[in-house]
């Protein structure tokens, strides 16, 4: 079943010109992405640094309005909610953000960050908040809650911050969590623990995800279905071993060329592809990634490609695929 | 041939809580050719040991017990005048580009002939001819060499600083995370560039990096750190067919991969240790599926399992 849709969404940030240009200037920051993501799943945004990633994660809890497009929860249009409906919708959304060096207030102890969703949605008694907020922490293994309730975060190791930070994103018991680079900044050894806990909380709550990371190998391991972005444009969008196994993209097989491989004897083939990302500032037509693509035709600079279907369940925007 | 040599370095910091004990009896050797890897999780003395071959510890730094021998001497026992000739000709370092290695208000070209001339007596125009060939080498046009910083990409930065590491032409190169800031397909980029100099030039390398990904494709000989100790020290090939300590084993379940089945990953229980006071005996004891009471207690040897294998632990009898 499907929970989210996005449909012809466009975020555009204007830039703020000199004060001879007459015509302003946008970043197109999201242009144009269109996907939907089923219910308890887990669902990957990956790309570079800059191919808006960050930006579609926003718009899907509406931390950003979308300058065009709609975005619909269970069938209702939330791209445009204001007030009080915007705060009712937010009792099922919620965000994990990438640095629990930064998402944290470091004035708040952890019983007080956890509570405060709480308290801005008005849940409970304050006998009850206080049984929600032990048993979230319970639920992210910060056992047992007393030890953790009135400790600072700068008490705390990166990896118990971030369980911190996926408790209150918990507590108002939402059914889509949005996260952001959530492991990025984390240890090795600790990664894997925080990534199996989100892992089994979508068992065990039946909760959707969307998960934002630029390490493919992290997404592989975390997603069911991925899509990768490329300079505010959806590329290709897949089942993730289809889309490990299969890619039909020449910027998905770069990428996924480039990943490195934690096994010496792993000889990989690399894709050669020229030059870096260009700005996102108001792009040529055609796609987005023709000038860097060893495969572009003549139609390629001219016409965007859509996403159509090339295998079963895989989405791809490209002309050759 | 050993070009480098760290015997038992034991390196601490004075902090106002006491010593941090960063770095402790640590040894390893390089071979002339060879790209060495360091890899470990943040604070386990891995950039602690870079620093002290090149002699740029902070003032609170307090080297113990141990010796770098290097050229037939030792490196610590050096001035810091001596040290200098050291640097860049005898040891050069690539920095982590995105962290202001290169001057913002200074030209690339001048900030490399700058780093020439201090160590060799050549003219001007010498050592910007050098520039020249290493901005072919390193696959920049040397056209670009009169630009600032702030025009360069994150990967034209990273391969400049790599072009400062070798002008003059050093016997070893110590990369500190050199690919870290930088997005999948430049780091790749980065990584082969790397290895292809590595192999052409012959260079000694010690490459340094918390991801065992990165280290696996790039060096012949890996050293798996720990909490300020070294945990095992191997051919790479070895070290992954046959990980001998819980610590490397540990951190190769725990690690994803983008090739081949997809498995669960296992998480290593607990949190690294506070270096303050860290634990007694081994140091990953309390983390440790195969702890015994040994090594709550005795600090195990780092002892040879063959073909140069080496390995700290009780376990392995």
């Amino acid at each position: 079943m499907e929970l989210i849709r996005a449909e012809n969404v466009r975020k555009w940030f204007p830039l703020r010109g000199g004060f001879l240009e007459r015509r302003p200037r946008y970043v197109h920051a999201v242009d144009d992405i269109t996907f939907a993501i089923q219910n308890q799943e887990i669902f990957g945004l990956a790309g570079e640094s800059g191919c808006g990633k960050t930006t579609a994660s926003k718009l899907l809890v509406r931390l950003v309005e979308p300058t065009s497009g709609e975005i619909y929860l269970d069938g209702t249009d939330i791209s445009h909610l204001e007030g009080r409906e915007l705060r009712e919708f937010r009792k099922n959304v919620q965000m994990v953000f990438q640095d629990p060096y930064e998402s944290l207030n470091p004035r708040f102890n952890i019983y007080d960050t956890i509570a405060e969703p709480l308290i801005v949605q008005r849940i409970g008694s304050p006998e009850e908040q206080e049984e929600m907020v032990y048993k979230a922490l319970e639920t992210v293994e910060l056992r047992p809650a007393e030890d953790f309730v009135f400790r600072f975060p700068h008490e705390l190791s990166g990896g118990q911050r971030q369980r911190v930070a996926v408790a209150r994103a918990l507590v108002i018991e939402p059914t889509f969590i949005v996260a952001d680079e959530p492991v990025s900044m984390l240890d090795v050894s600790i990664r894997a623990g925080v990534m199996n806990l989100m892992l089994e909380l979508r068992e065990k709550f039946g909760l959707t995800f969307v998960f934002v990371t630029h390490d493919l190998a992290v997404s592989r391991y975390m997603c069911d279905h991925i899509a990768i972005m490329y300079l505010g444009k959806v590329v290709e969008i897949a089942a993730t071993e289809e889309l490990v196994r299969n890619p039909h993209h020449p910027y998905t097989k770069a990428l996924l060329s480039a990943v490195p491989v934690p096994d010496p004897t792993e000889k990989r083939k690399r894709i050669d592809i020229i030059g870096g990302v260009s700005a996102a500032v108001d792009p040529p037509p055609g796609c987005r990634f023709a000038s860097r693509c060893p495969y572009a035709i003549a139609k390629c600079k001219r016409e965007d490609p859509v996403l159509k279907d090339v295998d079963k369940d895989h989405l791809a925007a490209c002309y050759l695929a | 041939m050993k070009v480098l040599e760290v015997q038992n370095l034991v390196m601490y910091y004075r902090t106002m809580k006491g010593y941090v004990k960063a770095v402790d009896n640590v040894s390893f050797d390089v071979e002339k050719g060879e790209a060495m890897g360091l890899v470990g999780e943040s604070g386990c003395g891995k950039t602690t040991i870079g620093m002290s071959i090149l002699g740029l510890l902070p003032q609170n730094a307090a080297v113990q017990s141990g010796k770098i021998l290097f050229r037939n001497g030792d490196l610590l026992e050096l001035s810091e005048k001596e040290m200098q000739h050291v640097r860049w000709k005898g040891i050069s370092m690539i920095f982590q580009a995105a962290m202001n290695a290169l001057n913002p208000v200074h030209r690339i070209e001048d900030q490399i002939v700058e780093a020439i001339k201090t160590h060799e007596n050549i003219s001007k125009e010498e050592a910007r001819k050098r520039v020249a060939q290493l901005y072919t080498l390193v696959g920049l046009d040397p056209e670009r060499a009169r630009d600032y910083p702030h025009e360069y990409s994150g990967g034209m930065k990273q391969r400049a600083v790599i072009a400062m590491a070798l002008a003059c032409n050093p016997d070893i190169i110590i990369a500190d995370e050199p690919t870290t800031a930088l997005d999948v397909i430049v780091q790749d980029q980065i990584i082969s560039e790397i290895k292809k100099l590595q192999q052409e030039l012959q260079m000694t390398m010690i490459y340094i990096s918390h991801d065992i990904s990165v280290i696996a494709e790039s060096c012949e000989r890996i050293a798996v750190m720990y909490a300020g100790i070294l945990a095992e020290y191997a051919n790479a090939v070895d070290l992954f067919k046959n990980p001998m300590h819980p610590y490397t084993q540990a951190l190769m379940s725990s690690f994803p991969s983008i090739k081949g089945p997809k498995k669960r990953l296992i998480p290593v229980p607990g949190e690294p240790p506070n270096l303050l006071n860290p634990p007694r005996g081994c140091r990953f004891h309390p983390r440790c599926p195969l702890a015994m009471d040994v090594c709550k207690k005795v600090v195990p040897e780092f002892t040879e399992y063959g073909n140069r294998h080496w390995a700290a632990c009780h376990a392995l009898g």
